[in-house]
């Protein structure tokens, strides 16, 4: 398969990065050696920067067929070039239309694909809706936001391959969405802003694990954080987070900096907007494109800002740590991408009806375990007693 | 120079220059910063850390051969330090008396 990306001169760089996270990414590197996927092809879709490339060279070692795509918008061309270097065939270019990504996905699919790693679901999406699904015998979805799709799929009898649901494994969900997306978006908004968070109010629009994440990183910077909840018990646990609860119209005239953490379209409304004060900022943590209502083509201030009458978006409403930053931490994906190897793997030594799965837990306890060894923490071990205890479901 | 900069301002540079998480890093650092160190711990890294155990030591002037193997400089190494190789925008490779690799972020960057 002939690579498509913009300039292969640039692998040096790349390599360079590459190399950074791969020392940064202890549980990957353990599971290399006991990866076996001899001849099978591998479709990865992942915003491609360092950490993926790092999976993507991963499973190559373990004998893998490895194909890369990823839209524009995400796409970091040093580090296509340095795969493309190191023998793995890149469909990504930067700067992309939504429609060239589309046609990128189309080739990725008619390789001919064992397993297909993917990051909202677009492409399963995109298989599904033009039958080219081929020999594909499941894929793993990294998102919140990409398997909310694919669960109404499974439940209307729409979905043909079995999905594992990676996102939702204790090790990718409790640390990646909180700590990872938490830390990246609310660091990205700043730099792109220039604000100072302390002292100044912060509405975060969602309390899911993301959600969570941004308040947790924008108070320990010194913001009053404000939560709007569509949801109950989301709403009473950011109170008792010890944070204000406010729906969204009315938070919205305090906010310094507004998150929208929701991953649902039209999150951020035209009548939020214009109760926005003046000199707020608007970004999108997590994400889905739509989140923030149709703010307009804005007045570019400086790269990744624009002016909407007073209020500035950040990122062009993209998720702001993939879009304007380098991602989520090296650490945090090392989580989640030995959770993608393992769950290639399983997918492709295990037969699975058609279906979203979870991730066998002893999968999910293997990766928190080679972490917790990498980090030098100590377990406590369970004893016969307790096991007895736990056996009796008492 | 990390007197220099706020508390955020450090965080957002360590961040920037090495995406690498805060969260769960032994952090020393080398001058009294309560307003640095709450944050970080507010943000799940464990400040007060002594140095020799250090993933992250924030300061300057900072002797190479008393890190441990991987560690990363946020500031400046002590003068005399061997000169290091650029990793990435803003990081340095640098290896101490103990042939030992450590790393040095630019927060001037």
């Amino acid at each position: 398969m002939l690579s498509d990306i913009a300039d292969p001169g640039l692998w040096r760089d790349g390599e360079d990065r590459i190399a950074w996270a791969r020392r940064h990414m202890p549980v990957l590197d353990a599971l290399s050696g006991s990866l076996d996927l001899d001849g099978r092809r591998v479709g990865l879709v992942l915003v491609l920067e360092p950490k993926t490339a790092v999976l993507a060279l991963t499973l190559k070692d373990a004998g893998a067929e490895v194909v890369v795509h990823c839209p524009g918008r995400e796409t970091s061309d040093d580090v296509a070039a340095a795969l493309v270097h190191a023998g793995v065939p890149v469909l990504a270019r930067s700067g992309t239309t939504r429609a060239q990504d589309d046609d990128l996905a189309r080739r990725l699919l008619d390789h001919g694909l064992d397993a297909l790693v993917d990051d909202g679901s677009r492409v399963i999406r995109l298989a599904h809706a033009e039958d080219r699904l081929g020999p594909l015998s499941g894929a793993a979805e990294e998102t919140t936001s990409g398997l909310r799709p694919l669960r109404v799929m499974a439940a209307s009898g729409d979905l043909r391959i079995p999905v594992m649901a990676v996102n939702d494994a204790r090790s990718k969900t409790l640390f990646d969405n909180v700590y990872g997306t938490g830390q990246s978006c609310v660091l990205a908004a700043l730099d792109l802003s220039g604000l100072d968070l302390d002292g100044r109010t912060c509405v975060v629009a969602g309390y899911g694990h993301v959600g969570q994440g941004v308040a947790r990183h924008a108070a320990a910077l010194g913001a009053r954080v404000v939560v709007s909840e569509v949801d109950p018990v989301a709403a009473l646990r950011a109170h008792h987070d010890g944070l204000r609860v406010l729906p969204l119209a009315e938070a919205c005239p305090e906010a310094d900096l507004l998150f929208s953490a929701t991953g649902v379209a039209a999150t951020v409304a035209a009548e939020h907007q214009r109760v926005l004060k003046p000199g707020a900022y608007v970004a999108v943590a997590g994400g889905v494109p739509g989140e923030i209502e149709n703010p307009g083509a804005g007045r570019p201030v400086r790269p990744g800002v624009t002016e909407h009458d007073g209020w500035y978006l950040l990122a062009d409403g993209d998720c702001v740590n993939c879009a304007a930053a380098e991602g989520n931490p090296i650490e945090i994906m090392d989580l989640s991408l030995s959770l993608q190897a393992l769950a290639v793997e399983h997918l492709l030594s295990t037969p699975l009806p058609p279906a979203v799965h979870l991730l066998p837990a002893g999968l999910d306890d293997r990766v928190a375990r080679l972490k917790a060894q990498a980090l030098g923490l100590r377990l406590e071990p369970v004893s016969d007693l307790q096991r007895e205890f736990l056996g009796r479901g008492l | 120079m990390t007197r220099l900069l706020s508390a955020q301002a450090v965080i957002q540079a360590v961040s920037r220059r090495t995406n690498l998480l805060i969260a769960g890093k032994r952090v020393a650092l080398l001058t009294d910063t309560p307003a640095l160190a709450s944050r970080l711990r507010a943000m799940g890294a464990h400040p007060g850390t002594a140095l020799a155990e250090a993933d992250l030591v924030i300061g300057d002037g900072v002797d190479p051969d008393s890190l441990k193997p991987g560690a990363i400089v946020a500031g400046t190494l002590a003068p005399g330090a061997a000169p290091g190789a650029r990793v990435r925008d803003g990081v340095t490779r640098h290896r101490n008396a103990h042939g030992h690799e450590i790393f040095a972020v630019d927060l001037a960057c």
